[in-house]
């Protein structure tokens, strides 16, 4: 998987898993006490990385726009910018 | 008692009794409607969706976003709520009139943050400094260069210690070129945005050790081609990815309109900072 997609997913979990509008603590079930979810961060990252390998993001990772600048050095030592957009 | 608390999503400012969508688990996702607001709901368990099996987290995770991204396209907008927000039975109400007191308590804030993100959408931006140009620019800085002389001319035991006074003004510099890095980025992308935040990622990557700083937007479709402009002219190295809901800008125990006030502070080589 490259770099690109990978940022794209951990932006998505991070959103999902951190952000979001929140209710009154005493309507909902409260997840603190449920560290899978937590520390399972990075598994799930993992396990969103090998679906990715295998195609099954595929949909979700088109539908995303991402892009990325990166620094390509030439031989030359000239420098070129190169814009990635998936 | 099974089902008897609602897994919720999301809410809109609309109501269609028709709407449906396929929820986590294969649960059937509706809306409940209360006052202007509906929130988009399934049955479930009193209990957090908390599977052992990472595919299982991938899957929930992939669901929730697929039905918020399903929400935008067909009521243009959706206040998200966090993975695993369940409401529950209490003091002897059902669920759903809990949510639906929550709904209409909460309605004045709710149309606050609606209008804030109606036709919004949230992306994320990765900043990248290169730590090895950055050091070597210092070392042509003057007190360094002085520093680096001095050490060729004074003994032995003095040069150590010089050595040492190099190194740490040349943290010191670089923690002001980082700060004004920031600094110049911040201050530039806020004019083109409808709102900011500073991102702290719990998923650090490897290969992230230069990051800058991480920062969430909130866009309409002209300023999102504005701050990619932007960033392809810029000297940055960056990632952008989204469009995502607005999951950084509804928060419904702040203050509701959000203003792009908040500005980095100085730091050193550090990763993620809170500001």
């Amino acid at each position: 998987m490259n770099n690109i997609n990978k940022i794209g997913i951990v932006e998505l979990i991070d959103r999902i898993l951190e952000k979001g509008a929140i209710l009154n603590a005493d309507l909902i079930i409260t997840v603190a006490e449920v560290p899978l979810l937590a520390a399972n961060l990075r598994l799930a990252l993992a396990s969103v990385e090998t679906m990715i390998k295998y195609g099954v993001m595929n949909d979700w990772l088109e539908a995303t726009d991402i892009m990325e600048k990166q620094e390509k050095v030439a031989e030359k030592g000239q420098e070129k910018i190169l814009i990635q957009k998936k | 008692m099974s089902n008897n608390a609602l897994y919720i999503y999301g809410m809109i400012k609309s109501y269609d009794k028709n709407w449906k969508e396929n929820g986590m688990g294969g649960n059937n996702v509706f809306l409940i409607n209360e006052g202007e607001f509906s929130a988009m709901v399934h049955r479930c368990d009193e209990k957090p969706y908390n599977p052992a099996n990472p595919d299982e987290i991938k899957d929930l995770i992939i669901t929730h976003n697929e039905v918020l991204d399903k929400s935008i396209k067909d009521f243009g907008a959706v206040i998200p709520l966090s993975f695993n927000t369940i409401i529950k039975t209490s003091n002897k109400k059902t669920a759903e009139e809990n949510l639906r007191n929550w709904l209409k308590d909460n309605e004045e804030d709710l149309i606050n943050i609606w209008n804030q993100v109606n036709g919004k959408e949230e992306y994320g931006i990765r900043i990248y400094y290169e730590k090895e140009k950055l050091l070597k620019k210092i070392k042509e800085f003057d007190k360094i260069k002085q520093l680096q002389q001095k050490t060729q001319i004074e003994s032995a035991g003095i040069a150590y210690l010089l050595k040492g006074k190099i190194k740490d003004e040349t943290n010191q510099i670089a923690q002001k070129q980082i700060f004004e890095y920031k600094q110049k980025f911040y201050d530039d992308i806020k004019n083109l945005v409808s709102d900011i935040v500073i991102n702290q990622s719990k998923i650090l990557l490897d290969e992230e050790k230069d990051l800058l700083f991480s920062i969430s937007i909130l866009v309409n479709k002209e300023q999102i081609q504005k701050v990619k402009s932007y960033l392809i002219n810029s000297n940055f190295y960056f990632n952008i990815a989204g469009a995502f809901a607005p999951y950084s800008f509804v928060n419904t125990q702040k203050s509701l309109i959000s203003e792009v006030s908040e500005t980095p502070k100085p730091g050193g080589f550090c990763r993620n900072e809170q500001h």
